[in-house]
């Protein structure tokens, strides 16, 4: 079996071994697998396993590399995707009890696009019920149970991605494939201190994803370094006839250097000190990235985003959106069986919610977006802390222990914002903690250049878990 | 961070901040409350029990959240007819199917 030192690689160095016939596909998918078998089950990563496809996968891009018929830098390599993407022949739970055995007869199209680019799909990752769309306040709000983070199984992944982040950190898969609403990427990459891509909404298809809030929802990958988030965009990113939000926008992801000169960046700072919750430790950690970025010459100048309401105008909408897509959840009676207490209440807490208050927070949306794009006539980048703690313990009410606001968060997903979460460092007791830079619209090759240059000056997204090295 | 957002109440962010929840969930809960709120789930088409008051306060906090959510809504004035943030597009028919 090939050791944790390679399974630990990043895509792009697994690539370049596959592609030079230094590291056979088969091998490295055996090896991935024997790693699941013995540690997916403690972390509750996966949903589903498929030795049998990822093998045949992998035995497939063997004889095509052998061939010469190399696909490029994703051919042969493992991963594994949140299992709310259709995949044909195994089931998709959205990790809920209502919909645990279902099954679709259509693959997603990133699963599709993943397959094409010769990626080796080990299984599905766990997440929590309709990726929290319903709300949630326990980590174990999921049939797959309590995302346990391979830093300390005591304490969360984070969701709603919480196997891709789990099985990342832990070295289970190559990359992952996640997804974001609000936060379901940033979160887990930053408490199991991996790398996370959350695309321009529109940028990735969601066809054959499940609906959480339909002009929230983004697909993207979680990973260990920036430069594998952008190999794995390459390849899924892209129009799609069977989703209409899925943008023709031309997708330059080829790898240039950033032009420093050329960036101004906004440092967003977070007043840790007089926000519940915040931890100084990673703030600490913040600020050694920005001395980081800066001794990079990147020219950091502080500024504010502009005064909105902008999380109460993606909290009403996500709010209504999620209601309506899972409507028949209600209606059918399936959302009692949801491990959420309060998720079968929703409808109910929402009675005071009016048909033209969704209409206003839409136009109120459209001006948010416009003073974003004033916002970044004058600034191409914004850098920021991402979690202001770090991951809290499994057991209790996680609103005990995440009890801050995500200002940042909220104008990002309310405008559809790309965002890479990046690992910075460590917090109190020895735990990951993470910062993110966000863009403009369809900017993720910017954002993705300066987390390659800042991860090329640093080494915290190679640490490893002991547990699992 | 904004005024409004000074105004909101942590309780309304943690779930969707965290989680990207879209149900403005709110303060703690004993694991009593919890507790009796899943034994009351029952399978679907059944008729479930009314919330324990424990529930019932929790349910009370979330409505208040979203209540305090909406007047931010309601609250912020926006000229007539100001622009939405999706544009509806009409649908080309199909092709003319053969008879």
């Amino acid at each position: 079996m090939i050791g944790e030192d390679v399974l630990y690689l990043t895509v792009a160095e697994l690539g370049e071994r596959i592609h030079s016939r230094r590291l056979s596909p088969v091998e490295l998918t055996e090896s991935y697998l024997d790693r699941i078998r013995r540690h997916a089950p403690e972390l509750n990563a996966f949903a589903t396993v498929t030795p049998d496809l990822a093998l045949d996968e992998a035995r497939a891009a063997e004889r095509e590399i052998s061939k010469g018929r190399y696909r490029g830098p994703l051919h042969g390599i493992p991963y594994g995707a949140k299992d709310l993407l259709a995949t044909v022949g195994t089931r998709t739970t959205w990790g809920a009890a209502p919909t645990r055995d279902q099954k679709f007869d259509r693959d997603a199209t990133v699963i599709r696009k993943l397959r094409e680019a010769g990626a080796v799909l080990l299984g599905k990752l766990s997440m929590v019920e309709f990726a929290g769309c319903l709300g949630y306040r326990f980590a174990d709000s999921s049939i797959q149970g309590a995302g346990k983070n391979p830093w300390d199984t005591g304490r969360w992944t984070g969701g709603s991605s919480s196997g891709t982040g789990a099985a990342v950190a832990a070295g289970l898969v190559g990359f992952g494939i996640g997804t974001e609403t609000w936060g379901s990427i940033l979160c887990p990459s930053a408490f199991c201190g991996v790398t996370g891509l959350r695309p321009t909404y529109g940028r990735v298809s969601r066809a054959g994803g499940m609906v959480g809030a339909y002009t929230f929802d983004k697909i993207g990958p979680i990973a260990r370094s920036a430069e594998d988030c952008r190999l794995v965009l390459q390849a899924i990113a892209g129009p799609d006839p069977d989703d209409p939000s899925a943008s023709d926008e031309p997708v330059r992801l080829d790898r240039t250097r950033v032009d420093l000169s050329r960036i101004r960046a906004a440092l967003i700072p977070l007043d840790f000190a007089k926000t519940k919750g915040a931890e100084p430790e990673v703030k600490t950690a913040f600020d050694g990235a920005v001395a980081e970025l800066r001794q990079a010459g990147l020219r950091l100048t502080e500024a504010k985003l502009p005064e909105f309401p902008a999380s109460e105008v993606a909290g009403v909408i996500i709010t209504a959106e999620a209601l309506s897509t899972f409507e028949n959840f209600y209606t059918n009676g399936g959302v009692w069986k949801l491990r959420d207490p309060y998720a079968p209440y929703q409808r109910e807490i929402a009675r005071s919610f009016h048909a033209d208050d969704l209409v206003k927070a839409w136009r109120m949306r459209a001006v948010l977006q416009e003073k974003m794009a004033d916002f970044f006539g004058d600034h191409d980048v914004i850098v920021t802390p991402n979690f202001m703690s770090i991951a809290p313990p499994i057991e209790g009410d996680l609103n005990k222990y995440l009890p801050y606001p995500d200002p940042v968060g909220g104008v990002g997903n309310a405008c559809g914002l790309p965002s890479i979460a990046l690992p910075a460092g460590f917090g109190k007791a020895h735990m990951p903690v993470g910062f993110q830079i966000m863009g403009a619209p369809w900017e993720e090759s910017t954002l993705l250049g300066l987390g390659e240059l800042y991860q090329s000056r640093t080494r915290f997204h190679r640490e490893r878990p002991s547990r699992f090295s | 961070m904004s005024q409004p957002e000074r105004r909101m109440k942590r309780r309304r962010f943690v779930t969707l901040v965290a989680m990207s929840g879209a149900a403005l969930l709110t303060s703690s809960l004993s694991r009593a409350a919890r507790a009796a709120a899943r034994a009351g789930a029952k399978p679907a088409g059944a008729r479930h029990p009314a919330p324990s008051p424990a529930v019932r306060k929790e349910i009370a906090n979330q409505e208040k959240s979203l209540a305090d959510q909406l007047k931010v809504i309601r609250g912020y004035e926006l000229p007539p007819g100001s622009p939405m943030a999706f544009v509806f597009k009409p649908l080309r028919a199909r092709n003319r199917r053969q008879s």
